[in-house]
This record gives structure tokens, sequence and C-alpha cells, in this order.
């Protein structure tokens, strides 16, 4: 097993800096200057190139490269450009909310998800199969940016239940303002765990051992509960822990509709302001919370199911 | 017209199954068409006030701004949207009249009690008023609004306000590393400050009224450092609570702040980064109190609403929007060429599409600036003697050029109204939108042949305009804010030296004589200003956006507590 996580390790810092590195050519290949960006539009040549002088952005592009690599392997991401605060501490900052959101919409998702991919398994062929199936559909194809605006208007607007938008204050009022973000990104979640549901289901339902428990007069619910979904399950964990690492690395749409403070958010805020730390900070924890994700999964599915070994 | 609209009446019809702000629905069918009953008004306000004969203090007012405030620092923040905490938070020497005022740009002394100018416009006395302090109790010394100035001086700050200052004496040397000080500028005790130039400067007043001139503690800000953007110094009507970054920023009332009567209100809470849809959403759920700049669908469907009538706030901004062509590139060598675009761009199209929220420009300056020209003609829309002009300079069969401009609505939408209008003088426009970073780096090093531009004041006056965008000495490889590469003598000349000229009828005049040659040499389409519309909801009071400031609260006051149902 450590001679497994030590390679899983050296293979993650060399995607980490794949992923740097690719993120710094693109972000420097904007054609748009972030001293500028930082002034304003009235702001004289002078103070702009006597700006750009303390940014360090006059240096050569691979100089800046190589240093932003010296300072990252130290652990310090630099500054925002926009608000001169660290990175980090802006990243540590909006992980918050976005892991609250990220959490919440995994937990929608798996609680309709799994029931409807086991009622789609068992009574396959039926209207509860054609009605899982309609779901899963909808919620695989209606995209975020229609989905969030649309709960918006009927669920904060027409009827006035939520919030239009916003963070909320901890507690009851936070949940409050979570509901409808959360219900947005929830329907992938839902309609991808129906689905894997439903197949692992239906192929553990047809096996040997299944059978055996239904013989020797087990209840039906006991041996689809007990047996056949124990077995469907380590799938289901792998799945749900890589989009956690998908969903940390930040929800761009959903957060820029709800105003929700993530990491997404943050991203779009600076992209439009070529706040070029900032976007390279996000970028690595989406990376980084990727692949600890991948990881964990890969462990855990080895630990529901003891028929994988790890070499 | 390839497609454009000509009247109001026609622009409605197309957009009426859209749903307030969610144009996206009109997609999702029937439910949501059933949702949007009335989809040509809004509905009405929820809320009313509780008619109170005059101002009440005490509330909470709540805001949301489409970007993000990014610093607080007064020598650093300069953009429309810190401009908004920033003016509430900082005072300065002098200010503007408030805007319901019969002159809001007339000059009232602020920190000031009361100043006097040497006969020779060059000396600068303010006597301070007694006992001010900031928020956190310490008293404002004169010697504090030297530091702030050295502060926005000195490179190391790189302020992009520093080239205003320039002209106090001594400021170049400073600038230059090569004082100590600033000589010009000299706290003489606690209450009396003198300000030296080194010319008389008939623009050095409004100066100090920017934020950049606000006083500062050199004690606060040493301690602070990096941290000025997040812990502002208030001499204001309110300060700081509480930053959250690119979330939200709330402030309280100053009680320490020298006008005893202001402000009325106890807390002002800004949301960043609300989409103007959103916003329109929020206000008429009322989790807001007031949306500037609402999308065109909005727009007209508070306009048609006649409950909301009384709550549309309505500024003439102090700005000038055209299309700039770069006199370095071909054919734009030519004027008359830039006369032909003058007469060939339909300007009324653009009041169409910006619902009326325009006014149309005869020149660059706008028309609530002193010295701006009634007299002065516009080009009016002549397809006919634009191809004649264009014959005349050798193009009788149009060109090809590339139109650059940024990738929002409105820009969009006037950038295909243009390429319409010039399609009949058989000039082929190919379309290019930038992001706004990108699209000011481009224009800044003066690469873009044709592009929309546009100038918002810095302070009310011609020169703000004349010298920013077109006068030589801003010409530069990079960064350049005269982007067309226009240059005039005889300009430059009227211009530079109207700033100096103490008497108030020959200034204008030399202003006005520098508009008619620019407006004759055209290096834009002079095409219109912006007329800013701010809903309100009905128990707010006390507010018109400012014609410098635009959404100034500092007069603000809410009739409430609010009660449910709408206005009587």
């Amino acid at each position: 097993v450590t001679r497994y996580l030590v390679r899983r390790l050296g293979w993650s810092l060399v995607v980490l800096w794949f992923v740097v590195t690719t993120t710094f050519a693109m972000t420097y290949g904007i054609p748009a200057d972030p001293a500028r960006t930082l002034v304003g539009p009235h702001a004289d040549a002078a103070t702009i190139a006597s700006l750009r002088r303390e940014m360090k952005l006059d240096r050569p592009v691979w100089v800046q490269y190589a240093a932003y690599l010296g300072r990252l392997a130290h652990g310090d991401l630099g500054r925002s450009y926009r608000t001169r605060r660290p990175v980090l501490a802006v990243v540590a900052e909006k992980i918050w909310p976005t892991a609250q959101l990220a959490l919440t919409a995994l937990a929608l998702a798996l609680l309709a998800g799994v029931p409807l991919g086991v009622a789609a398994a068992v009574r396959r062929g039926r209207a509860a199969d054609t009605i899982a199936s309609a779901v899963a559909l909808v919620g695989q194809s209606a995209p975020t940016f229609f989905l969030g605006p649309l709960l918006m208007y009927l669920g904060a607007f027409r009827f006035g239940w939520f919030p239009v938008s916003g963070y909320g204050e901890p507690g009851w009022d936070r949940l409050w303002h979570l509901f409808l973000p959360a219900l947005t990104l929830a329907p992938a979640g839902i309609a991808s765990y129906a689905r894997l549901v439903r197949a692992e289901l239906t192929e553990t339902l047809g096996e040997d051992y299944v059978r055996t428990s239904r013989a020797k007069g087990l209840p039906p619910a006991a041996v689809v509960g007990k047996h056949a979904l124990r077995n469907a399950l380590p799938p289901v964990a792998t799945l749900a822990g890589l989009d956690l690492g998908v969903l940390l690395g930040g929800a761009v749409v959903t957060e820029s509709i709800f105003g929700w403070p993530g990491l997404g958010r943050e991203a779009v805020l600076a992209i439009a302001n070529v706040d070029l730390p900032i976007i390279l900070g996000v970028v690595m924890v989406s990376a980084v919370a990727i692949l600890v994700a991948s990881l964990l999964a890969d462990l855990a599915h080895a630990l529901l199911d003891p028929r994988i070994r790890m070499r | 017209m390839h497609g454009i609209p000509k009247t109001r009446a026609e622009v409605r019809p197309a957009r009426r199954a859209e749903c307030l702000g969610l144009a996206v629905l009109a997609a999702a069918g029937a439910g949501a068409g059933a949702a949007c009953r009335g989809e040509d008004r809004a509905p009405p306000p929820r809320w009313h006030g509780a008619g109170l004969p005059g101002p009440r203090r005490g509330g909470t007012l709540t805001l949301s701004i489409v970007d993000e405030v990014r610093t607080l620092d007064p020598a650093i923040a300069y953009d429309e949207y810190s401009a908004i905490p920033e003016h509430l938070l900082y005072e300065t020497l002098l200010d503007y009249a408030p805007a319901a005022a019969a002159d809001p740009l007339a000059l009232e002394p602020a920190l000031a009690e009361s100043y006097t100018v040497s006969p020779d416009g060059l000396s600068y006395s303010f006597n301070l008023r007694p006992d001010l302090a900031y928020h956190d109790g310490e008293p404002i010394v004169a010697e504090d609004f030297v530091y702030a100035l050295e502060r926005v001086l000195d490179p190391r700050t790189a302020s992009p306000g520093r080239q205003y200052y320039l002209g106090i004496a001594g400021a170049e040397a400073f600038a230059g590393r090569r004082a100590e000080h600033v000589s010009g500028l000299r706290a003489l005790d606690a209450r009396h400050l003198e300000i030296r130039l080194e010319a008389p400067d008939t623009v050095f007043p409004l100066l100090l009224t920017l934020p950049f001139s606000t006083p500062l503690k050199p004690s606060w800000v040493a301690a602070r450092g990096d941290r000025m953007v997040d812990t502002p110094l208030a001499s204001g009507p309110f300060r700081l609570a509480e930053l959250r970054p690119s979330e939200r920023l709330v402030l309280v009332r100053n009680p320490r702040y020298w006008n005893p009567q202001l402000p009325y209100l106890d807390r002002i809470v800004v949301t960043m980064g609300v989409p103007r849809t959103r916003a329109a959403l929020e206000l008429l759920a009322g989790e807001l109190d007031a949306v500037d700049r609402l999308n065109a669908d909005d727009y007209l469907r508070f306009a048609a609403t006649p409950a909301w009538q009384p709550y549309l706030r309505r500024t003439v901004q102090i700005n000038s929007f055209g299309e700039q062509m770069n006199l370095r590139h071909k054919p734009f060598d030519d004027r008359r060429v830039r006369q032909a675009l003058n007469y060939g761009i339909d300007k009324h199209d653009t009041w169409v599409l910006e619902n009326g929220r325009v006014i149309l420009a005869r020149g660059l300056l706008p028309p609530s600036l002193p010295g701006y020209d009634p007299a002065l003609a516009p080009y009016p829309y002549d397809p006919e003697r634009a191809q004649k002009l264009l014959a005349e300079a050798g193009y009788p069969d149009g060109f090809d050029v590339t139109y650059t401009a940024t990738d929002d609505e409105t820009a969009q939408l006037l950038a295909q109204s243009i390429q319409a209008d010039l399609a009949k003088l058989k000039i082929r426009v190919h379309l290019r939108f930038l992001t706004a970073a990108a699209y000011f780096s481009a224009i800044g090093r003066g690469e873009l042949p044709f592009s929309f531009s546009a100038w918002n004041l810095d302070f009310p006056d011609p020169y703000d305009f004349l010298y920013s965008k077109f006068h030589s000495d801003g010409i530069a490889a990079e960064n350049a804010s005269n982007e067309t590469g226009y240059r005039n003598p005889e300009f430059d000349r009227l211009v530079a030296g109207a700033r100096h000229e103490l008497d108030a009828a020959k200034r204008l005049d030399m202003y006005r004589r520098a508009e008619r040659i620019l407006h004759e040499d055209c290096p834009w389409v002079w095409h219109y200003h912006q007329v800013m519309v701010e809903v309100v909801q009905p128990y707010v009071r006390g507010y018109q956006p400012h014609p410098v400031w635009l959404r100034d609260f500092r007069r603000t006051w809410l009739d409430g507590p609010r009660r449910p149902g709408p206005p009587p």
C-alpha cells in the first residue's frame, strides 16, 4: 500500500506541474495588461510603467515563470493583483462556501439518485423505471445556466420561498440561501447516480448469491438492501468522490448566478480583471481537489470491496 | 434598416416573450410563458414608505454593484465601483454641491471652512473647520493633507492620481525623488494649509474634491501597509464596518463626521458581483433598495409601468461616447473620410437601441459640462454627403476595416448598427469584440484602426475631455491616453493655455475654439452621452444621482419603516 501511495503522489506532482505550466502559459497569453487593468483607464503611462516594474511584469515571461515555480515550492502562491491579499488566504476563505455548496449538492444528489436507481432496477421495465430514466435524462441534460435562473425565478421571485441570491448568515439562514444553488447543481448528480445504481444493481440482482438469498426466503427488501446494494455501492462511492473533487474546484456558473462567494465566482472575477495569481491559485486548488478526491475514492473503493488489492 | 428597428414600438414586440430579466425562460415554453403574465410591465412596488414629511435618521440601505470593490486605499482606488464607498468614507477640502442644488457642480467648502486664492492664482490658503476628527477620534490636522498628497505623488505608490497634482510647486522634483518633500505644500499650523502652484491653474480646486486628496494619518498608514486596501481611515459621513472581498461591504454612520446633521442612514450594505438582471429581480423582491443602469429589457418594463414612474431617477452623465478613427491608419489619415463617417452613421438608431437613455452628441463635450457649446452644429445623418466625401477622398467603392468594441450587450448592438449604416456607403466593417481588459491594452497601444471609445469625467471641466483624449502630449507607444494619434498645434495651444487662463470668459472661449477645431477634424464620430437611470424603492427619499459622483447616498433617508403594498 505504501508503494502504491508513493507512486500515486509522484504522479500527482507531475500532473500538478503540468496544470500549473499550462495555466501559466494560457494566462500570460491573454492580450491584456494587468497593471493597466489595476489602475484603470485614466492612469497615465508613467504610472502604469512604474506599476509594471513594481509587479515585476516588465521581466521576460520565463523569468516570471521560474520565479513563480520557485515561490510555489516554498508554498507561496503570491498576492492578488486586485486586492493585494495573499492568494492562499483568498483561496482558504473562498473554499469554505464552495465546500458547503458542494457537499449539499452531493448529498441531495445521492439522497435522490440512489433510491431512484434502486427503484428503476427493482422494477425494471415498469413505470418506476421509465420515470427514473426520464428524470435522469432531464437532470443530465439541463445545464446549470438554464436551471439556475429558472429556479431563481420560480423559487425566489415568483413564490418568494427562498432569497434571490447571496450567502446569508451562519445557521438556518445559510441553509435557506444554500438551497437553490444546491438544487441547481444536484440534478446532474442525481442522473448519474440513478443510472449507475440501476446498472450495478441490475447486474448484481442476477448474481448467484442473490438468487441464493432469495431462495432461503429473505424478504425482497432485505435481499436488495443487504446483499445486492452493498455490492453496487463501491462504484457509487468512487463516482461521488470524483464528483466532490470536481465540485470543490468551484461551480463557476452556479456560483456566479446566485452570487455564492466561492472559488468559482472568484475565478470569474479574477479572469475578468486579469488577476493572474488568483487564476493560478484557483486552478491549482481545483487540480489538488480532484487528485486527492480520486485517490480517496480509490482507497474507499478498495475498503468497500475486499476483492481489490492495491499494488 | 437591416433589421435595426427605428422606434421604440418596433423594439418592444420582438422582446415581448422574455420574462423580466430572464430571457432564458422564453425557451422553457409553456410553463415559463404562464409564469410571465403581463410580460410588458414590471410588477408594482411591493412596499411603500410611511409618508414622513422630512428626513428621518436610521435604517439600512441595501445596494448592489456589478463588479467588486477591489481597494479602498484612497491613493489607489479609481473606478466607478470603488467610487461609491470612497465618496461616503472620505471627505476632502472641497466638494460639489448636492445633486438637488441649483448648480450641483458648484464648489463648496467641506473639511475646509473657507479658503482664499491669491490674485495671481498661484497660492491657495485653507482654513480647516475646528475639531475635525477621523472615525477613530484622532484629530485631522493640516499636516495630514500634506502627507496624503505626497503619498499620491510618490512614484512607489503607483497612484493613478499622481498626474493630477504635478502642478503643485516642487511636485515634479519630489516625484522624481530629487526632493524630500513637496515645497509647495505647507502646514502652517494644525488648522492652516497653504498650497502653492507652479502656474495659475483653474482646474486645481476641482482636484481637491477627488478622494486622492483626502487627509491621512502617517501613523495609520505605516501601521497598515498593504492592509490599506481594507482598513480605510474615514473622514466622511460613514466608516467601514465590514469588507468581505468580492462579496459584500458594510458602511455604518461615522459619529465623528464634522456635519452633525448627516448622514441620515445608519448603515449601507453593498453586495458585490450582482449582474443587472438579478439586481432587478432583487429590487422587485424587496432585497435591494436601488438599482442603476438596468438592462434594456428590464428598463423598458419599469418605464412602461406607471406605478414605478415616480421612482425612476434620471441624471445626464458627464461623459462622451464615440467611434475613434486612428489617424495613423489609412484611410483615416484623410479628414474627408472621417467626416464621411460622421455623416454616415445614423445616431438615431443609438437612441432607439438605448431606449432613449442617451443624449445625441453635437461634439465631444456633454451638455451638463461648463463650456458646452449649444451653437455647435452636429453632423446630420446624410449618407449622400458621406458618399460624396468618400469619393473625393478616393474611396468611391468604400474600404474594408475592422471595428473593435468591448463584449458587453450595448457595445455589441451599437457595433452591429454601425456596421449596417456603413454598409450603405460600401464600407465593409468587420466586427471584433474584446474583454474590457484586453480592449484597454489594445487601445492604449494605438493599434486599433477603428474602435469604440469613451471618456468619463475625472472633474467637470472641458480640459479633462479635450486634453486627455486629444492633446498630442497623450501620444505614447504604450498606454497612450491620446489613442487616435490626433495632433493639431493650434488645438494643443488653446487647450493647454485655457487651463492657466484666469479670466473665465476668455477661458471658455478658448475651450470652444479648441472644440470647434476638433469637431472639424473629427478623430471620432461624435456620438452620444449617457443618461443614467436608477430605480429606487418608494420609501427611498432624498436621493438623486449626482452628475459627478453618480451614486451619492450622503443625504438619502428611508421613509420608514417600510410597509407592505404598493404606494397609495
